[in-house]
């Protein structure tokens, strides 16, 4: 083998040296923020659920995300999000008094999701669905989370 | 020998008491010789006449008071001058032929000057001699003239007694039109710690008093107690102070009158602050009273006073807190409990003059509350009567009412089976409770009577669209109804017919069941 050049063995000095270079200075972490996926559009959706929640600072501001139950069974939930984000859920539902409970979730920094305390959660109620109609409920959570209201409003379908 | 006695006792009775002025001593350079302790005599010989006298302070500190009996015809004015003819304090109180006054002046060691004239031009008696008495007395615990500005104020011992007068009526000296004769004391507290700082101003008759405190930062007024009315005290009671620290005192007298004859006498009270009392000044929410005990005590002075307490709730699980005012002889007492941004979330104001309120649970989670302390009329106040606010935090518990449930979005949620107990009140409250039917039932909701007040009870759909209403036949009846409902969400109102009617003692029980 030959040997290097003297200008070639600093080159390949540096060569060696860089990876442990720029290793010592990747010491600050890089946090990145959630990816916020759109929600699935459903064609002819006649039930909307649209949520958010109030915080008062970023650090609260972490991932959340709402699962829809429509008659003692999941149909769904919102895509996970930051809390202040709005996170929607869409489905065509059948007409009638559908009863609704819907449970907020958290999910960790290491992307575990955890159910949120029982007296937190929001109070399943029946929503009449019409023919016709776009059944459109905002759940927005505040005070910390807890609180939540929750508002039923219909419009004609598009 | 009897010769020589007599000679010897006429010299000791020139001697002692009288001086006569030696003219001329119309200017500074050859004022007549005064020493406190004797009474001088003199005489106008023109309108236009000046007698200037040199007083000669022979100890540290002292106050210097004269009194000047009136003339015939003479107007006096007197102006009480330093070594250097700076003017202290000028009297003139009355009119021709009027004593002059002149108390509570300030002297040190060294000399000072009185200079009489005359306000009367058309005076003329030079022949009646005038008396002009002059006293010196101790400065401990003694008002020192002039103390009529905040860089010019007495200074005050706390824990013991200060005198001074309402006097004169006026400053004339003051470049301002109404010339306000007012008294300045600076308050040293030298002591570590919070304390309690209780100041009483007895009574002077006919002068209407009023008392002012003031930071020394930026001469900013903190305080002001004018609760009563002439020849009555002023106090003030629970003054917070957290020492070292320095105050100034103000205190004038609302009107012209003014006493020289009768002093005014301020006492304090320094006390270590126990938490029971509240910490003057807490009249805003930034400056709000902690409330960690069971209960404390506050006064409403002056008129118009609020009174805020911080609450802390520290533990995150719901609690119901309880609060309960006292009531005050002559003040209809309001109490407000407000978020931690200072909103107002219930008014207690159910009672009438000389009451006590209530504010039966309102429901709280970890987080600041405060309540407040007002009088309705905002114009009653009385630092010699206080109130006693208590609290109480107690869990939650499923079955109690969690106040606020006014609103559609708060309404509490009941199971059919289950029931509350809750309370109508404060004035206009109403209760919302909202409940499933998951098939259709026979559904019957009762509320049992509650003293004084007559009952409304009102169901709604899940669109609160009004379902049926029913009240109580009249005050203290029990209200219900029965119906079939289909399955779906509904809510229940419960209120007192009369908005006027509430009740913080007795609670109702609201049963929801089915069949």
């Amino acid at each position: 083998m030959r040997p290097l050049p003297r200008g070639g063995a600093l080159l390949a000095g540096a060569a060696l040296l860089a990876p442990l270079l720029l290793g010592a200075c990747a010491t600050q972490k890089v946090v990145t923020p959630p990816v916020v996926i759109s929600p699935k559009s459903v064609p002819e959706a006649n039930f909307e659920l649209a949520t958010f929640e109030v915080v008062e600072n970023p650090e609260e501001d972490t991932v959340s995300f709402v699962k829809v139950f429509v008659d003692g069974e999941a149909a769904g939930q919102t895509q996970a999000g930051p809390k202040s984000s709005e996170k929607r859920w869409q489905s065509r539902l059948t007409a009638g008094n559908r009863l609704v409970r819907l449970e907020a979730w958290a999910v960790s920094p290491s992307g575990e999701a955890q159910l949120a305390a029982g007296d937190i959660q929001p109070r399943e109620r029946f929503v009449r669905v019409e023919e016709g109609q776009r059944t459109k409920v905002s759940l927005k959570f505040y005070d910390k989370g807890r609180k939540n209201s929750l508002q039923v409003a219909r419009e004609p379908m598009p | 020998m009897k010769r020589g006695l007599a000679i010897a006792l006429a010299f000791s009775l020139c001697a002692c008491g009288k001086t006569r002025e030696k003219e001329p001593n119309d200017h500074f350079t050859n004022a007549t010789a005064v020493k406190p302790g004797r009474t001088i005599l003199g005489t106008m010989a023109s309108a236009k006449d000046i007698d200037v006298y040199r007083v000669d302070v022979g100890q540290d500190l002292g106050i210097l008071s004269f009194h000047l009996g009136g003339i015939r015809d003479v107007d006096f004015v007197i102006s009480f001058q330093d070594k250097d003819r700076q003017e202290l304090k000028r009297f003139d109180e009355t009119a021709t032929g009027g004593d002059e006054d002149g108390v509570d002046l300030g002297v040190a060691r060294g000399l000072y000057y009185l200079a009489l004239s005359n306000k009367n031009p058309k005076a003329d008696n030079p022949a009646q001699e005038y008396g002009l008495q002059l006293m010196l007395s101790s400065s401990q615990g003694r008002e020192a003239e002039p103390d009529d500005t905040a860089l010019t104020a007495s200074t005050m011992t706390v824990g013991g007694v200060t005198r001074g007068h309402f006097f004169p009526s006026r400053n004339l000296l003051s470049s301002t039109t109404d010339q306000l004769e007012e008294d300045w004391y600076r308050i040293n507290v030298d002591k570590e710690g919070l304390f309690s700082l209780n100041v009483d101003v007895s009574e002077v008759p006919g002068v209407d008093g009023v008392m002012e405190v003031y930071d020394t930062a930026n001469f900013y007024k903190i305080k002001d107690v004018d609760s009563s009315g002439p020849g009555e005290p002023e106090i003030l009671r629970n003054f917070g102070v957290r020492g070292p620290v320095q105050y100034l005192l103000r205190l004038r007298s609302k009107t012209r009158a003014a006493s020289a004859s009768v002093p005014y006498e301020i006492l304090t009270e320094l006390l270590p602050y126990a938490g029971t009392t509240e910490f003057e000044p807490n009249d805003q929410r930034l400056d709000a009273t902690p409330f960690n005990q069971d209960s404390i005590t506050g006064t409403i002075s002056p008129a118009g006073d609020q009174d805020w307490y911080r609450i802390a709730v520290a533990t995150e699980p719901k609690q119901l807190l309880t609060l309960s005012l006292a009531a005050v002889q002559g003040m209809d007492l309001v109490l407000t409990v407000m978020d931690d941004l200072g909103n107002p979330v219930v008014v207690s104001d159910n009672a009438g003059k000389e009451q006590p309120e209530t504010m039966t649970g309102l429901g709280v989670s970890s987080g600041t509350w405060y309540a407040v302390v007002g009088e309705k009329s905002r114009r009653a106040s009385d630092s010699r009567r206080s109130y006693t606010l208590a609290k109480s935090l107690t869990s939650w518990q499923p079955g109690l009412e969690f106040e606020l449930n006014n609103t559609t979005a708060a309404a509490q949620a009941i199971k059919v089976g289950e029931s509350a107990d809750g309370y109508i009140a404060p004035k206009g409250d109403a209760d919302w409770f909202e409940f499933n039917v998951y098939k259709s039932a026979d559904i019957t909701l009762d509320v049992t009577g509650v003293l004084n007040v007559k009952l409304a009870l009102t169901l709604f759909d899940q669109e609160y669209k009004e379902l049926l209403a029913v009240a109580g036949a009249k005050q203290g009846e029990p209200v219900s109804f029965q119906r079939t409902l289909e399955a779906g969400t509904y809510s229940a109102r419960l209120q007192a017919a009369d908005a006027g009617q509430n009740n913080v003692r007795d609670k109702y029980t609201l049963r929801l069941r089915a069949r």
